[in-house]
């Protein structure tokens, strides 16, 4: 012992080893951070271009002259050529890349003399209303093909009046009458274009009749087009068409059936300037340039009648165009103040007659409209001006896209590509224009991402989330569904474990003999290794059906279960007390367990009874809970009942606590365990007794002011449903939440509990007054990382659920969430699309209702450990 | 301690296991029935698809498929899961000639199939819809041509009910009632079911996830493209379809009439209420009496300008055999006519040789 400092040096290994240790412990943190924040900034970026308006260059690409002036304009399914149609059924070909004016073809059938033409712009569909008081259906089909060069193309080879001589570029073209075909060299081939005039033969509306001056033509389903023809003396005709779509290429059948509308011809009525077929049942719309409008319905039967007389635009007025919406549901409206109106068909508050109604409404310019374009594929409209200016505006979002100053000339024909990659205008004085753009995303917008957006075919503005719809519906993409999911999914699961979970944490901790704790608590823990996936699939195939089968019996078993446990203590507290501590931990355990099965018996046992008594069919309507839920007839007052009495009970319970609990505590402490156990069960006797009647009378007042629980908390009951995930959510969370909080109370300094004890309190005093309090810090934080984890939880809800995105407070009905949102259809979103990026920004929502919750719980946690830090 | 342990963990299996036994023995109870009369519908079915098989033959102008030299590789399809079943019987029929190739077949959904394709994931693309417009275009951007669309089969979206369920018949206007948002509250009583525990009931509505092909070609042909209601609840798969249907009497549903169980039965469709109501079947498909049917499709990323390579043209001319086509009826789908098969092989370069 020659160094009396006694302190030995720190080897030089173990000091590098430490310094290792720090600097991998710091890159670790900050990695962690750093790719945290790379997470964010990913889902971030990803999200963002939805926010974004689009692109568009300030200069037409191509600049064209032509000598027809055309009045629509029409894209072909690729977006690559347009079609030019004029008054008189003569369409052009416009290459959009080069700008040529390549080919021509008729819509007319030989003989036959138009007087009106109009053109459906979704389906390329044109209908022809002809001199004689006939019309005729015309189409164009497109084809484009690449072949090999070595073929010759044999579209060539039917075409009249070759002009295949003609070669511009390197293509070479050919057109007649009712075809256009060019071929144009490509890598390795040649890419043949066709377009090709289906002229069908002219149908009669009647002998004698004079011209057609206005005309409209719908598909009104794929079965079914509906034509109306307006006559110049002011009759009107509705021509229906039915055809079977057989599926060996053969013809199917077609029938059609004209009907005459009631229409009294007076020398003043003139001839309307549009007419329309709007909203499912495709009722006739007739729009005179003055700003009336008259719709006719058909009634019962095939007859039609007058449904409605009305201005579309402020007296002094004009309508300057018009232009059926995509699909047809809906018709647009443009007058002389620079407004376009979209107008379509709702129903009347409670069983009224349905009417036209204006849903948007664009204020666009100053000058007034001249022509309406409308995209073959999304709701985008071309909007062209008398000033020659050109404006790109979504229809459902109202995003403005793109917009172009004009030269003075007016726009009579507006049109934009099926992507939404170029706009076309032709001018008066017979100029044609085509711009290029990026359309961004047209569908997103803060409103039509989180709020109410009135959708065609929905009454009344709405929040929906239907991404995916057929072509040429309307992407309903709205957020607040799945976030209204998710939370209602978090808080039930939250009501069914947080109460579990901490009540349990406080038995182990507090009451259970630790060398017990010692193997409950892994078993526990052992809960949170069960995969979300076997408890989805043990929820979809085990938990619904049995709760779907005994949802009276479930129900019950939610109060009957505490009571009986309650029940079974008093009788424990009968008993002496020298028998009571020789009693072993396992089979107080056991003894436990079988009250509580003894309380789940005797639910389903008398479950059934109890449904039949409260929910008795009145008369000859559905019996039983089920029935009730589902009928929404018979008396609001069981319901209320039942919901009534978790709050009646805590109620009672409060009032007991404040009210007399030292005094019956006084007045048990002077009788004999067994009178004790006595009493505490007529006091349970008493506080059921008085909950339940409290639960009654709150019902019946709430029933007397004409509530109904089934607009709000019940409803329709749907087998899997809330309950259901709530039930299983919370199992799943229970461990998490269970395994905190059971630290958090055991980290309570054993010397707090030893001063109350000392003091003369009782376990259950301490527990509750004494180390609950300084442990609340941590049983906060866990229950919320228990909520964190149930927000994200994807699989159980995926599987449990019917992933239904509706917003009610229905607990029997489903839910979809962000995270199932995520999973269910990103393997079906294009990459960089709008749903794509919609579904980045569920994730990037999930991400920052995580983040908040994670954050409150650290912040509160910090507070009650500084505040406990004296401790 | 280690025994406490185990003690707790087999006292906990135990609870578990009455619990389970319990609901065990309410199912058997009922099963055993269900049992009785799965025998006696077996027979049924089999003589069912007997006379399907007589009224929708394979067209006997369809070869045989005759195997050449030289074939191994691997071949993965990704889409339709309507057509997992048929993928998966051609890749077994394959795989018999072919013992040195690998078909795997993965199915969630139509609209899986065009970016496995466009991503060179799969080399076929079993769809149950046409391709979108818009799937074309991002298709043709991304190649320069349009995707090769091969109609392989013919197939009926049928509505399926609960076996025990009274009603027969269902109008494409009753659809749009139960299915869209066009449509309010329905139950079995407004589709003219007379019992009177039934009559009350709401109708419970299942149907498939947005990626199916069978959701749109539904949303198309029956509900004139209208949005579903948010009540309906989305399955997964067919086969989570008719599950769901099978467990809930009062459930009703669509799906590929392939999927047909014995725990649900399939309605007859007509176009307006009190019109004639035509079954689901081949016959009826073909003429377009029955108004939900609707080619099958397999999408292949080929470009014309080329031949087609060896391993993906015989996997051709086997969907397009007498042996692929017994594939098709053996999955309740229909074949397609001898016509539709030529113009498809010729379509992708082969010689049809009928």
């Amino acid at each position: 012992m020659t160094h009396a400092s006694g302190r030995r040096r720190t080897g030089r290994l173990v000091r590098v080893g430490d310094r290792a240790a720090g600097v991998v412990i710091t890159l670790g943190g900050l990695a962690v951070l750093g790719s945290m924040l790379a997470i964010c900034v990913f889902l971030f970026s990803s999200a963002a271009p939805l926010f974004q308006g689009g692109d568009a260059e300030p200069e037409p690409a191509v600049v064209t002259q032509v000598d027809r002036t055309p009045t629509s304009v029409v894209f072909d399914p690729t977006g690559a050529q347009a079609m030019l149609v004029a008054p008189s059924g003569h369409a052009r070909v416009l290459d959009i890349d080069s700008g040529l004016m390549w080919g021509a073809v008729s819509l007319i059938a030989e003989n036959a003399s138009p007087r009106t033409v109009v053109v459906s712009p979704d389906t390329g569909d044109v209908s022809v209303g002809l001199e004689d008081g006939a019309f005729q259906a015309a189409g164009v089909r497109s084809s484009y093909a690449l072949v090999a060069d070595g073929d010759p193309p044999s579209a060539f080879a039917s075409v009249e009046g070759d002009r295949a001589d003609r070669f511009v570029r390197g293509a070479r073209f050919a057109d007649a009458a009712e075809r256009a075909v060019a071929v144009e060299p490509a890598e390795g081939g040649v890419r043949v274009w066709e377009f090709a005039a289906e002229r069908r033969e002219p149908a009669s509306l009647g002998e004698g009749l004079s011209g057609v001056a206005a005309i409209a033509s719908r598909a009104v389903s794929s079965r079914e087009r509906v034509t109306a023809a307006v006559l110049e003396d002011g009759r009107a005709f509705v021509a229906s068409t039915r055809s079977v779509r057989r599926l060996d290429g053969r013809p199917g059948r077609e029938r059609v059936s004209v009907t005459p509308l009631p229409i009294e011809v007076t020398p003043d009525r003139t001839t309307p300037g549009w007419v329309f077929l709007v909203g499912t049942s495709a009722d006739v719309l007739m729009l005179w340039p003055d700003g009336w409008y008259e719709r006719y319905a058909e009634t019962e039967g095939d007859a039609w009648a007058l449904a409605e007389r009305d201005r579309a635009v402020e007296p002094g007025s004009w309508i300057t165009a018009a232009a059926p919406a995509l699909g047809g549901n809906a018709v647009l409206i443009g007058d002389d103040t620079g407004r376009v109106t979209s107008w379509r068909m709702t129903d009347g508050e409670d069983g009224a007659a349905s009417r036209l109604t204006r849903s948007i409404s664009v204020r666009e310019g100053d000058s007034p409209v001249r022509s309406i374009g409308v995209g073959r594929r999304d709701r985008t409209v071309a909007v062209g001006f008398e000033d020659g200016s050109l404006v790109l505006e979504n229809l459902t979002s109202g995003k403005r896209i793109a917009g172009w100053e004009g030269d003075g000339s007016a726009i009579v024909a507006a049109g934009v590509a099926p992507a939404v990659d170029a706009a076309v205008a032709v001018s008066e004085n017979g100029m044609v224009r085509v711009w290029r753009l990026e359309p961004g995303h047209p569908e997103a917008t803060w409103r039509s991402l989180f709020g109410r957006i009135p959708y065609e075919g929905y009454d009344e503005p709405t929040f929906v989330y239907q991404s995916t719809g057929s072509p040429g519906s309307e992407p309903k993409l709205s957020l607040t569904p799945l976030i209204w999911g998710t939370m209602k999914a978090t808080i039930v699961a939250m009501l069914f474990a947080v109460p579990l979970a901490v009540l349990a944490a406080i038995y182990t901790s507090e009451f259970l003999h630790p060398s017990w704790r010692k193997t409950v608590k892994p078993t526990i823990e052992l809960m949170a290794s069960l995969p979300s996936v076997v408890l989805g699939f043990i929820a979809a195939i085990l938990v619904a059906p049995y709760i779907a089968a005994w949802l009276p019996g479930v129900i019950m078993s939610m109060g009957v279960v505490p009571v009986a446990v309650l029940v079974g203590a008093g009788l424990w507290r009968m008993t002496p007390r020298g028998f009571r501590r020789r009693v072993p931990t396992a089979v107080l355990t056991a003894l436990v367990i079988l009250t509580i099965l003894i309380g789940v018996g005797i639910s389903s046992a008398v479950g059934g009874r109890v449904e039949a008594l409260l929910f008795a069919a009145d008369d000859g309507g559905a019996s039983g809970l089920r029935g009730w839920l589902d009928s929404g007839a018979g008396s609001a007052w069981p319901g209320w009942f039942m919901a009534m009495i978790p709050p009646a009970a805590a109620v009672v319970l409060a009032a007991w606590w404040w009210l007399a609990v030292s005094k019956w505590n006084a007045f048990c402490d002077g009788l004999t365990p067994f009178g004790a156990g006595i009493a505490q069960l007529v006091l349970l006797a008493a506080q059921v007794i008085a909950a339940l009647t409290l639960a009654a009378g709150a019902a019946g007042a709430l029933t007397a002011i004409g509530l109904d629980p089934r607009d709000s908390i019940f409803g329709p009951f749907s087998q899997r449903n809330t309950l259901v995930v709530g039930v299983v959510m919370g199992v799943a969370v229970i461990p998490i939440i269970f395994t905190i909080a059971d630290d958090a109370l055991v980290a309570v300094p054993k010397s707090l509990r030893f001063a109350s004890t000392g003091c003369g309190a009782t376990a259950w005093q301490t527990a509750t007054r004494v180390v609950l309090p300084v442990a609340g810090s941590g049983i906060f934080s866990a229950c919320m990382i228990g909520l964190g984890r149930a927000v994200g939880e994807t699989m159980i809800v995926l599987m449990a659920t019917g992933n239904t995105p509706e917003m009610s407070l229905n607990i029997f009905g489903g839910f979809r969430t962000l995270a199932a949102n995520i999973a269910v259809e990103l393997p079906e979103a294009p990459r960089g699309g709008t749903h794509y990026r919609v579904l980045f920004l569920c994730g990037l929502v999930l991400f920052l209702m995580t983040l908040v919750i994670n954050t409150t719980a650290e912040l509160v946690r910090q507070r009650f450990r500084k505040r406990n830090a004296a401790l | 301690m280690t025994r406490k342990t185990v003690a707790t963990i087999v006292a906990c299996l135990a609870l578990i296991g009455i619990g389970c036994e319990r609901v065990a023995a309410e199912e058997r109870s009922s099963s055993e029935v269900a049992t009785h009369e799965r025998v006696v519908e077996v027979a049924a079915g089999a003589e069912a698809a007997t006379e399907t098989a007589q009224r929708a033959p394979i067209d006997p102008e369809l070869p045989a498929y005759e195997p050449i030299k030289g074939i191994a590789g691997d071949i993965k399809s990704v889409g339709s899961d309507t057509m997992l079943n048929l993928m998966g019987t051609w890749a077994e029929t394959f795989g018999n000639f072919y013992p040195g190739v690998r078909v795997q077949v993965e199915g969630k959904g139509s609209s899986t199939a065009p970016p496995a394709l466009m991503e060179g994931q799969s080399q076929f693309g079993p769809m149950s819809r046409a391709m979108d417009p818009k799937e074309i275009d991002e298709f043709r951007e991304k190649f320069g041509y349009e995707p090769t669309e091969l109609r392989v089969a013919i197939d009926c979206v049928a509505v399926f009910v609960n076996k025990d369920c009274p009603l027969e018949e269902i109008s494409l206007e009753q659809l749009v009632e139960v299915f869209s948002v066009a449509g309010g509250n329905v139950t079995w009583g407004d589709l003219g079911v007379t019992d009177r525990d039934w009559a009350s009931r709401p109708v419970a509505v299942y149907g498939r996830n947005s990626a199916s092909g069978t959701y749109k070609f539904f949303k198309k042909m029956a509900l004139d493209g209208q949005d579903f209601k948010p009540t309906v609840k989305e399955q997964p798969g067919s086969s989570g379809v008719i599950q769901a249907i099978a467990t809930d009497p009062y459930g009703i549903g669509y799906s590929g009439v392939g999927y047909l169980t014995t725990g649900v039965k399939t309605l007859d469709v007509s176009i307006e209420t009190g019109d004639e109501a035509f079954e689901p079947n081949a016959e009826n498909a073909v003429t377009g009496d029955y108004p939900l049917a609707r080619f099958l499709y397999v999408y292949m990323n080929y470009d014309r300008l080329s031949e087609l390579d060896a391993l993906r043209a015989e996997f051709v001319r086997m969907m397009f055999s007498r042996e692929g086509q017994e594939g098709v009826l053996k999955d309740g789908a229909y074949p397609i006519p001898a016509s539709v098969a030529r113009e498809e092989l010729e379509l992708v370069g082969l010689e049809p040789g009928f």
